[in-house]
């Protein structure tokens, strides 16, 4: 009641407000030392406020400030809901972290503003990381940015294992289907207990897999999005199925799905491995995480966007510094501890296929054995519109019956006018 | 008495420097965060401005014929009036009718009582009020549901129907507003002279009758308050909505406060988003003005 009739038209403009009212730490940064020699560098760092990723970070923060005593990192952290503003208004503002810990999928916007700084030695990183981990950190054949993360959200199935009693682990698309409507559970009518379950971005995930497993495409040539293929009509349509041919589980919870695996009301859960970190969270071990079929049998292709990843701001005044810390804290060895630490999936090639890396994290072998698999979601642009196209659409499909390729049609045509609106500023 | 070389009183000069001291600080706030963001906003609004790069182009309509083929926008339009439309009468009907039960009430310990337990969700925090009701809408393990369970009735899916969402909303909303407009209401009733209800009664009236010509009528003017201050709220609900549902299910309950906030900081298009704002700010003002010409009363006691 106590709001105002303008709290609207000045909400549209807080990012323009706020970024005036950051931080300026970073144009004080630097001083001299007191013997003068040796300039004083104090960088600032941005990252997702998360206790494992804070962790790893911190360490080896630590590690560079003891290898250089003249630098001095001040760490900043932010949840992910305000992050990705945060990192906005900086960069409108000037006002940008030296270096930042950003999700891949963010850094395309920055890259084309010219507002990062280029990564030397691209053909290192190319041929040491995945390409899927790369791509959003690529642009005109340069490097802004390195992953140190393969963001995954394929491949994979989290089960609960006392709901899973006796069943043994489907090797292909129809024993999935099959066990999914053995384990789910019905009461008047309607799942109670669902067999297998997605939830959220994980419809877009699937989706997108499917169509690669056919052999099929997504892409043009001149890069818009072409969803008016037999591929992609028969993708959408088995995700639509799950729930309403199959009803192995339906639309009806406002739940995350891997939650409630944890707690006992989804038997299984299409989901990325990072899930294994959760299980704590949730006071259970009754659950595994098992390799997801292959929809035809011969082939496990899937897209992922790129990971979370440092890059640094091209109006740092410690460039060169801040870009020196980047290739430190994404080398090999520093990457192979980030992952283990934050448990998340190496953008390295050589970190994911040791064996002795394999041995210390056992969850991860269906992921690891995967990511060979995987390509790049592609150029996206605008994340979060691209995928509540297709959930919106595919929910569409499912509550009002809309047919398949009328809602794949909408939905390439509302994502096509996005990309043409992106990329024509 | 001395003058000073400009011909006016030292006190009088005292007075507006004294004047000009206090609102320098709120007005430089207003001009700051609110004045020039409505400036800026309307500037955007005709224009497509990538803040990265720090382009600002104008482009005229063309915003605004974007939104006309908009179908999420029509469908943002349409939610925010099914809201405003059915929730508006409810919160009045219901806070007139508590306030007045109220205001029976004799002893005036129970009476600050019942005001103070029903104020209380007015000043908790929204957000934590929403999360508990969600939990509350929860179908497998929710109270609702429960209780509908209890007498014998089939659960409903609270959050996750298009139908029951938007009712769900309002149930909400119901709960965590009505405490502003019951005080408000109080303090009309009480200002209301006895000397008319005892009149009435002596000439025979019975409680609609002085309920229909005593208390509506001079109650208007706090009617109209309330009415006015609960639409526009209500136009800009947007907590209860983004928590509650997100929007959802299938874009139900995606008023048009929830729009704007995503294509501004979601999809950062704020040209679109501030052209979205104005039309919110055009419906506001229309239906506002609308309000007072129909409400305006000439009486006085």
């Amino acid at each position: 009641m106590k709001k105002t009739v303008s709290a609207l038209t000045a909400l549209v403009l807080f990012a323009g407000v706020a970024a005036g009212c950051g931080n300026n730490a970073t144009n004080q940064s630097s001083t001299s030392s007191a013997n003068g020699n040796e300039e004083q560098v104090t960088l600032k760092y941005w990252m997702y406020q998360t206790d494992p990723f804070i962790n790893a970070n911190k360490k080896l923060i630590a590690d560079y400030e003891k290898a250089h005593p003249n630098v001095k990192i001040d760490i900043e952290s932010f949840p992910w809901d305000d992050y990705v503003q945060k990192i906005q208004a900086a960069y409108i503002g000037n006002e940008a972290p030296d270096i930042a810990q950003v999700f891949g999928s963010w850094v395309p916007a920055l890259s084309k503003a010219g507002l990062l700084a280029e990564v030397p030695n691209k053909d290192k990183y190319d041929a040491e990381l995945y390409p899927a981990a790369l791509g959003a950190y690529e642009l005109n054949g340069k490097l802004y940015g390195v992953p140190g993360e393969f963001n995954l959200e394929n491949g994979g199935i989290l089960v609960n294992t006392k709901l899973y009693k006796e069943a043994s682990d489907p090797t292909t698309w129809d024993q999935l289907m099959a066990t999914a409507k053995k384990l789910t559970v019905y009461e008047n009518d309607a799942p109670k207990i669902f067999g297998f379950d997605f939830y959220g971005d994980s419809v877009t995930f699937l989706f997108l897999s499917l169509i690669l497993q056919q052999g099929g495409k997504y892409w043009t040539d001149d890069n818009m999005v072409d969803f008016n293929t037999p591929e992609a009509a028969k993708a959408l349509q088995t995700v639509v199925d799950i729930k309403t041919k199959e009803k192995i589980a339906d639309l009806s919870r406002t739940t995350y799905s891997y939650e409630d695996t944890f707690k006992g009301d989804t038997a299984m859960t299409f989901v990325g491995p990072w899930v294994n970190a959760l299980g704590k969270d949730y006071q259970t071990t009754d659950f595994k995480y098992i390799k997801m079929p292959s929809f035809t049998g011969t082939s496990d292709a899937f897209a992922a966007e790129s990971g979370w990843g440092e890059i640094v701001s091209e109006s740092s005044e410690h460039k060169d510094v801040a870009l020196d810390f980047l290739q430190f804290i994404t080398n090999e060895e520093n990457s192979r501890y980030w992952n283990a630490t934050s448990s998340t999936i190496p953008a390295y090639k050589a970190v994911a296929e040791d064996p002795e890396y394999l041995s210390q994290n056992p969850a991860l072998k269906p992921s690891l054995e995967d990511l060979k698999n995987g390509t790049w979601i592609g150029p996206i642009e605008n994340r979060d519109f691209f995928f509540k196209q297709i959930y919106d659409n595919y929910e569409k499909a499912v509550k009002v019956g809309a047919p398949v390729d009328l809602v794949l049609k909408d939905a390439q045509q509302a994502i096509n006018d996005m990309l043409t609106k992106e990329r024509s500023k | 008495m001395a003058r000073s070389k400009y011909g006016k009183r030292p006190d009088h000069r005292n007075k507006k420097m004294f004047i000009a001291v206090s609102l320098t600080p709120i007005m430089l706030l207003f001009i700051t965060f609110t004045l020039l963001p409505i400036v800026m906003a309307c500037v955007l609004a005709f224009s497509s401005y990538d803040g990265l790069r720090g382009v600002l182009n104008f482009n005229g309509f063309d915003n605004i014929r974007g939104l006309l083929n908009d179908e999420l926008f029509r469908m943002a339009i349409w939610n925010t009036f099914r809201f405003v439309l059915l929730a508006v009468p409810l919160n009045i009907a219901i806070t007139l009718l508590l306030a007045m039960a109220i205001n029976k009430v004799r002893n005036a310990k129970l009476k600050h009582l019942l005001r103070t337990i029903f104020f209380v969700p007015v000043i908790a925090p929204l957000v934590g009020s929403v999360l508990v009701w969600q939990t509350f809408f929860n179908y497998d393990h929710g109270l609702f549901n429960m209780l509908l369970e209890f007498v014998g009735l089939q659960p409903v899916h609270w959050l996750t129907e298009t139908k029951p969402a938007m009712i769900s909303v309002i149930l909400m909303v119901l709960w965590a507003d009505i405490g502003y407009n019951i005080v408000l209401f109080m303090s009309g009733l009480d200002s209301i002279p006895d000397m008319f209800y005892e009149a009435a009664k002596l000439d025979g009236a019975g409680r609609f009758r002085r309920f229909r010509h005593i208390t509506l009528p001079l109650l208007s003017r706090t009617t109209l308050f309330v009415a006015v201050m609960t639409v526009l709220s209500y136009f800009q609900a947007f907590t209860q909505f983004k928590v509650l549902t997100g929007g959802g299910p299938s874009n139900s309950t995606r008023v048009l406060s929830l729009q704007i906030y995503d294509t501004a900081f979601k999809y950062f298009d704020l040209g679109v988003a501030s052209t979205m704002a104005m039309v919110l700010f055009a419906i506001m003002l229309s239906i506002t003005w609308f309000q007072l010409k129909i409400g305006k009363s000439q009486w006085e006691y």
